[in-house]
């Protein structure tokens, strides 16, 4: 079993439902460029993890197999140039989309991830499993 | 000055990231090939860490962009 999928299940629907919030947001306040934002910079942060979630595990198979130290990289500089890529197109709709509020989004699942993590370590270790 | 400004806040974001990266990510691989059956215990400690190391340089790269194209 990929010991990921737990992980990576609870960030995807905590992202989700902050998406889906977002967009509600969008459809009935004023504040379409700020909202519209805030999506584009989730929307990267989502795939900045998802995609450094595939990097490591992928990393951690090859060295559970080859018993190798050698890595391929983290694919850093991959996260980066998405982060400067959502960055350059709100710059080029700035009628549409905010680019503060772009790069306030961008550590959202970062964040969450972190927090989710703790909430469930937390939960697990309470005598009472209730956290 | 915006632009060297920028500069230097992308390098030292890269700077610190790929540090930080760079040692939990030695750690997880040290530890899957001394010991493959940990992997998933080690998997989610280290994808926690680089999170955590990451968030701050990621938001630094998104300010410094934005102070090169001259945004700030």
């Amino acid at each position: 079993m990929d010991p990921m999928k737990p992980v990576r299940r609870r960030v995807v629907a905590s992202t989700a439902g902050l998406l889906i919030a977002l967009l509600i947001t969008w459809l009935l306040t004023p504040y379409k460029d700020l909202t519209a934002g805030l999506i584009l910079g989730v929307c990267v942060s989502l795939y900045n993890v998802l995609y450094m979630a595939r990097r490591v595990r992928l990393a951690g198979e090859f060295a559970a197999q080859t018993g190798s130290t050698k890595a391929r990289g983290t694919g850093m500089i991959n996260r980066y140039l998405m982060v400067a890529l959502a960055i350059l197109i709100a710059m080029k709709y700035p009628d549409w989309v905010d680019v503060r509020t772009v790069a306030l989004g961008v550590p959202v699942c970062y964040i969450l991830l972190v927090l989710l993590e703790f909430w469930e370590t937390r939960r697990q270790t309470s005598p009472s499993g209730k956290g | 000055m915006e632009v060297l400004a920028g500069a230097i806040m992308l390098a030292f974001a890269a700077i610190g990231a790929g540090i930080g990266n760079a040692l939990v990510f030695g750690r997880y691989l040290e530890g899957v090939a001394r010991q493959p059956e940990a992997r998933g215990m080690l998997f989610t400690q280290t994808f926690i860490g680089i999170a955590l190391v990451e968030a701050l340089p990621i938001i630094a790269v998104a300010f410094g962009i934005m102070s090169v194209l001259g945004i700030l």
